[in-house]
């Protein structure tokens, strides 16, 4: 992706410059202590007159590749410029920049539907909404467990059960300090009694800056240990092989059942993980509202004029920025909701 | 029509967010149907869209 820097400079004398170079410099850091200049670089811009006091702002255009970098401005190098004092023209960047494409942007598929049928029956969501963040120096296990209660007829047959974990996880860079690295814990989960094997991991990662998360939704099938219908708990037991901070945003039980008394039900499950965030005025990620919009898409509805159809989205993380965070063409709101191109209807 | 934005919430304790009603209703047509969740500055990790239809009864008196 091609990228922009912007230097400043001013003059910070009392007369004014004339004809003098910017440079910039950018070496490729692989390590935390190995620099390799960039093929291309230094680049040089002319600025021909500069009043005292007054800052002028010169652009470099580059395609980076992604990785981590290292980067020095000078002004009048070669010292042609008369100055009361030379001392302030080099300008170089303390840390390590990191250069890559951002997670923000929404993948451009379809949400994937995990799961749909038809049947006289119902579908059941039910979120457990309980908080843990793990810091890397508590101990490498931890049990994160509760006993769902699906309000169910004594008739219901169960014929699809799922229970998602909502997971984010992160660590320190070793190689890039003050860098952190998305990453996830191992989980084995338990559902009545039973190990759950081979669950299905949906993954995104920020990839922003010096912070990195990962989100996760752990999707496990517990369809036969569910139908039962006597034990409801769900015990997830993770562990870190290295040092790593992760949090669990919840848990959540999806039960889909049989009853010939209920009603013909449609559904459709989408499931995944998506970090979206458009530019605004705290992060300019540089992606627009368009860019920044996920499709879930359902398919094979039939006799929709004698539904009563209804949509359940579920988030987490979600940050709400107020207005003046916001850009003017977000109209003071930042996310949207439609289904069809259209708001959702008051109740 | 409500208005399209603004419509998630943290339910206590923050945790996970869900629309005001959680479920919404939604007119739904015939073939495909597409919802779209769009970040306009705020910062989501979008992890379902479920929609169900449920076929309710309908109840006619043809002729008295």
């Amino acid at each position: 992706m091609k990228s922009t820097i912007r230097v400043k400079v001013k003059n910070a004398g009392c007369v004014a410059a004339t004809d003098f170079y910017v440079k910039l410099y950018v070496n490729k850091s692989d390590y935390a202590t190995s620099d390799e200049p960039v093929a291309g670089f230094p680049m040089s811009e002319q600025i021909t007159r500069l009043e005292p006091g007054v800052t002028n702002k010169v652009y470099f255009s580059w395609m980076p590749e992604d990785g981590f970098y290292r980067v020095k401005v000078t002004v009048d190098e070669n010292n042609e410029v008369p100055e009361i004092n030379d001392k302030n023209n080099v300008f170089s960047v303390s840390d390590e920049v990191k250069a890559g494409e951002s997670g923000y942007r929404a993948k451009s598929e379809s949400l994937r539907i995990g799961g749909k049928g038809t049947l006289n029956g119902g579908i059941i969501y039910e979120p457990y909404c309980s908080y843990v963040c793990l810091a890397p120096d508590t101990a490498n296990s931890y049990v994160y467990s509760h006993v769902f209660n699906p309000k169910l007829s004594q008739n219901a047959e169960i014929v699809l059960a799922r229970l998602y974990i909502y997971v984010w996880g992160d660590k320190a860079d070793l190689e890039h300090p003050g860098f952190r690295i998305g990453c996830l814990p191992e989980v084995e989960l338990t559902f009545n009694g039973k190990v759950i094997p081979n669950q299905n991991i949906y993954a995104d990662t920020t990839g922003a800056s010096a912070q990195n998360y990962t989100y996760a939704t752990y999707c496990y099938d517990v369809t036969n240990p569910a139908r039962d219908k006597n034990n409801w708990r769900a015990e997830a037991d993770f562990t870190r092989e290295e040092p790593m901070r992760f949090g669990v945003n919840g848990m959540a039980l999806l039960v889909v059942y049989g009853d010939s008394n209920s009603v013909l039900t449609s559904y459709w499950i989408g499931e995944g993980s998506d970090v979206i965030m458009a530019k605004n005025m705290k992060y300019p990620t540089g992606f627009d509202f368009a860019e920044c919009t996920r499709e879930c898409m359902f398919e094979g509805m039939a006799d929709a004029q004698k539904t009563n159809a209804s949509i359940l989205t579920v988030l987490a993380h979600y940050t709400s920025y107020d207005a003046s965070k916001l850009l003017p063409e977000a109209g003071g709101k930042g996310d949207s909701l439609s289904f069809q191109g259209l708001g959702m209807q008051k109740v | 029509m409500g208005d399209t934005t603004g419509h998630w919430a943290y339910r206590v304790p923050r945790a996970i967010a869900f629309t005001e009603n959680e479920w919404e209703y939604v007119d739904v047509k015939d073939g495909t149907n597409i919802a779209e969740v769009q970040s306009r500055g705020n910062y989501l990790v979008l992890r379902h869209a479920i929609l169900k239809a449920e076929y309710l009864p309908d109840l006619v008196v043809p002729c008295v």
